[in-house]
């Protein structure tokens, strides 16, 4: 229970997955990301894939309720 | 002690017995703010007009004999909370185009009710993404104790405000540290409330599950005033808790004896400068905590955190960046879009580990009444410092000064900050964390460090 396991291997590791969900994910959004934010949306991206492979690497029970609306 | 640097509790206590009127306070405050406000930039909105006029009427309640434990006590609030007769800015250039509020936010309502009166509104981040209190639109908000440094963020001008001596109390919000930053960089006591405990109706959100409000002030005794007379169920904020007031002006006092504190380690001890441990295990030390204890998944839960809070703010703010990129802040703008990116299932699994990680924390609770941690890595950086050198690897300045009050806030712990001076320097800030529900336990922490001088305000040479 709530062990850890390696991170994904599915995750954008290199500049090309980065720039490749910037492109998918800017055209499913209706977002333009011009060329002058390119740099720093791919800078914010790459903290968020870092943040993810520690967030999906951490195993949950099949039945562990999400929390949006938390009760301390 | 000149008017400008009496506490919250001081003022009102003078102006219930007549020494000194709402009127005269008030007036004070406003010139004070126009005389040296340029110095530190953190008002993007004074209130002269309304504020004397609620100072006339709070005059005339306490002629009348009524005992307001707010009496006069100038405030100011973050641009995020509705001021009525302004639009919500939120710290943006897009959000001034809004109507101006037709209501205050329910926290301004009820602090009003208690005899303090508004006198204006704050500087902030832009739309509360950010730990540095730098806004390219309205400028940044400066360090009283030195002006070349930040605040912090994202309620820069709520730390700003009161670290200067122009009001004694501000409101904050905090989603990830923004009340707990401007109090470390700024050397203010900041009570961030557990999740759900203050209203948040009529103000403008950043990440619905982490967004919470609260007080800065320049005295434990001030957060908790202010702190009481905010409570209460609410139902215009669906995530407001049903529970009645639970009264903490009465509890301040009665010590730190049979409090089991602990000093939080492992995650909490790296990536830190040395005065950031060091005021730590000078709070420790004040308070015979000698025991420490890690929290093993603090890293995942502020990883966590950082995933719903790109992924919510950029949820919120979408439209906009579809429509009007261009009028965000870069730095803002940049992280927003790059939070739209992010699939569903990652922002799914962080909810999930929320509940893991309360667990784990409850379980330390048996144990302990109170966990010490750094407020920040570091002092105030300068302003527009873009990196700094944690544990000798380069990061960014912007999304990790909050590495220590993240995993905090993720779960909703009640948390006060309290003010620590190493030197000469600028101040730096511990966390006071509590359980759920018990913010009167930490408010009696930071009572007691206070008046033992081991914690403090400093008047600034402004």
């Amino acid at each position: 229970m709530h062990t850890k396991k390696p991170a994904s291997p599915s995750l954008p590791a290199d500049e090309a997955a980065l720039d490749t969900l910037i492109d998918a994910g800017a055209a499913l959004s209706g977002l333009s990301v011009e060329s002058a934010y390119r740099a720093g949306v791919k800078i914010h991206l790459n903290a968020v894939t870092n943040a993810a492979k520690l967030v999906l690497a951490f195993e949950v029970e099949d039945d562990a309720e999400p929390d949006p609306v938390f009760r301390p | 002690m000149s008017m400008e640097w009496k506490t919250a509790s001081a003022t009102a206590d003078a102006v219930n017995k007549k020494e000194l009127s709402a009127a005269e306070v008030v007036a004070s405050a406003i010139k004070r703010i126009a005389a040296l406000d340029s110095k530190t930039n953190s008002f993007t909105d004074v209130l002269a007009a309304r504020a004397h006029e609620t100072a006339a009427a709070v005059d005339k309640r306490v002629a009348r004999s009524e005992r307001l434990p707010l009496a006069g006590v100038p405030f100011a609030v973050k641009n995020l909370f509705d001021v009525k007769g302004i639009p919500t800015r939120a710290g943006s250039k897009i959000n001034r185009e809004r109507k101006p509020s037709t209501l205050d936010s329910v926290l301004i309502e009820r602090l009003e009710e208690q005899g303090a009166v508004l006198v204006g509104a704050l500087n902030m981040g832009e739309f509360a993404y950010d730990f540095t209190g730098e806004n390219v639109h309205d400028g940044a908000a400066r360090n009283p104790h030195d002006p070349t440094h930040m605040t912090g963020g994202s309620s820069s001008g709520s730390g700003a405000a009161v670290a200067a001596g122009y009001v004694p109390l501000s409101l904050g919000s905090d989603t990830n540290g923004s009340i707990r930053v401007p109090a470390s960089f700024c050397g203010l006591f900041g009570l961030k409330p557990t999740y759900g405990r203050l209203s948040r109706a009529r103000s403008f959100p950043f990440v619905a599950s982490l967004d919470h409000l609260g007080p800065l002030a320049r005295s434990a005794m001030d957060l908790s005033l202010s702190y009481d007379a905010m409570q209460g169920p609410d139902h215009e904020d669906p995530v407001c808790a049903q529970r009645e007031v639970e009264i903490t002006v009465t509890e301040i006092a009665k010590g730190v004896k049979g409090l089991r504190v602990a000093k939080l380690t492992g995650y909490f001890a790296k990536q830190g400068e040395p005065e950031a441990y060091a005021a730590t295990d000078r709070i420790a030390k004040a308070l015979n905590a000698f025991e420490t204890v890690s929290l093993d998944d603090a890293a995942v839960a502020r990883a966590s955190a950082y995933l719903i809070t790109a992924s919510e703010g950029a949820a919120l703010h979408l439209d906009r960046l579809r429509e009007r990129a261009g009028d965000f802040d870069p730095d803002v703008r940049d992280r927003l879009i790059a939070g739209a990116m992010i699939p569903a299932v990652w922002t799914i699994q962080a909810q999930k580990i929320r509940r893991h990680f309360r667990a784990q924390v409850r379980e330390l609770f048996e144990r302990f009444d109170i966990l010490l941690a750094p407020a920040t890595p570091t002092r105030a950086p300068k302003i527009g410092q873009k990196t700094f050198k944690l544990d000798g690897q380069e990061m960014l300045v912007r999304p990790n000064i909050g590495i220590y009050t993240q995993p905090i806030s993720f779960i909703g712990l009640p948390v006060v900050a309290v003010p620590v001076w190493p030197d000469n320097g600028l101040p730096i800030g511990v966390q006071v964390i509590a359980p759920p529900w018990r913010e009167d336990l930490a408010l009696r922490v930071a009572y007691q460090l206070e008046r033992d001088g081991v914690c403090m305000s400093k008047e600034p040479t402004l």
